[in-house]
């Protein structure tokens, strides 16, 4: 086993030594992210959660807004029924409102045909 | 940890270099094994983190073997050729800087550093990364064999075999 002092293999480390010294930019500056990267050890998503809280705060806000905005302009979840419902009601006022005069015109003569039948069996009777 | 991850990283990548001879998958063992170190032996004494360093560099590219050999055997039974996923080695554009103004020993030394790239990258990987935790880490036999996950005999072994290979190749150039 060698001690490490041999010429050649002083020789062979000097050349790997050259090797890594003589590395590209761009390798060394990958190594220097993945430095920094592993000395953060965070997970993807934690660069931005706790340092900007504002971030997620205003994601949920903007949703918020959007819910809101949809309901507000498509009104009411089931907006066909709802009309259906209102027109009908209407219409029956309508009618309602229209009839009035004739309803209580037959009730009146619903009245006094009965009082003329009741004025008419009395006779019968005795 | 900052200083001691600057003082090893380039030399780690050129260990998980030569094991993978793929520059991407070189960069990411060595920052998986930057990431591990410090989740998990932050608190440890300093003078223990180059073992444990490459302990898990070790590790992850004995992986990464592993991962190569299934999808090689996959590779095989479609054959794929991977000729396109090896980098072809980029020596002449990491020629060190020479400290000689001789041209005559700066071709020399360029071309011992081409050769010595060659004959490390087909040494076979045990060799290969015992002569570079021997040699250039400088760890002792005791730390190589806990790195390597090996008897020191076996260090030793593969250490001697891989400078002999070496020897034989590259004295004609020295």
């Amino acid at each position: 086993m060698s001690n490490g002092n041999d010429p050649f293999e002083q020789r062979v480390r000097s050349a790997l030594d050259a090797r890594a010294h003589a590395l590209d930019a761009h390798t060394r500056a990958k190594l220097a992210t993945a430095r920094e990267c592993a000395l953060a050890h965070t997970p993807w998503w934690r660069p931005w959660w706790p340092a900007h809280p504002w971030v997620p705060a205003s994601a949920v806000a903007a949703c918020a807004v959007l819910v809101v905005s949809v309901v507000l302009v498509r009104g009411p979840a089931d907006p066909i029924g709802g009309l259906a419902q209102t027109d009908t009601e209407a219409a029956l006022e309508l009618l309602l409102a229209a009839d009035d005069a004739s309803a209580l015109d037959a009730e009146a003569s619903v009245q006094l045909e009965a009082m003329l039948l009741l004025e008419e069996g009395e006779p019968d009777e005795g | 940890m900052q200083r001691f991850l600057a003082s090893v990283e380039t030399r780690a990548y050129c260990i998980a270099r030569f094991a993978t001879r793929n520059r991407d998958d070189a960069l990411d063992l060595v920052q998986d094994a930057m990431l591990k170190l410090v989740q998990n032996y932050a608190q440890r004494d300093a003078s223990e983190w180059r073992a444990l360093f490459y302990t898990i560099l070790q590790s992850r590219i004995r992986d990464w073997h592993r991962r190569q050999q299934v999808r090689n055997r996959f590779r095989h039974w479609f054959s794929w050729s991977d000729e396109d996923e090896e980098d072809a080695p980029d020596l002449l554009d990491q020629l060190p800087a020479q400290a000689s103004s001789d041209p005559a020993v700066q071709l020399d030394n360029a071309q011992f550093v081409t050769q010595l790239d060659q004959e490390l990258c087909a040494l076979p990987y045990r060799q290969q990364q015992a002569f570079l935790l021997r040699a250039w880490e400088e760890l002792d036999v005791a730390e190589t064999a806990q790195v390597m996950a090996c008897s020191e005999s076996a260090v030793k072994t593969h250490y001697a075999r891989a400078l002999e290979k070496l020897r034989d190749k590259l004295e004609a150039l020295q």
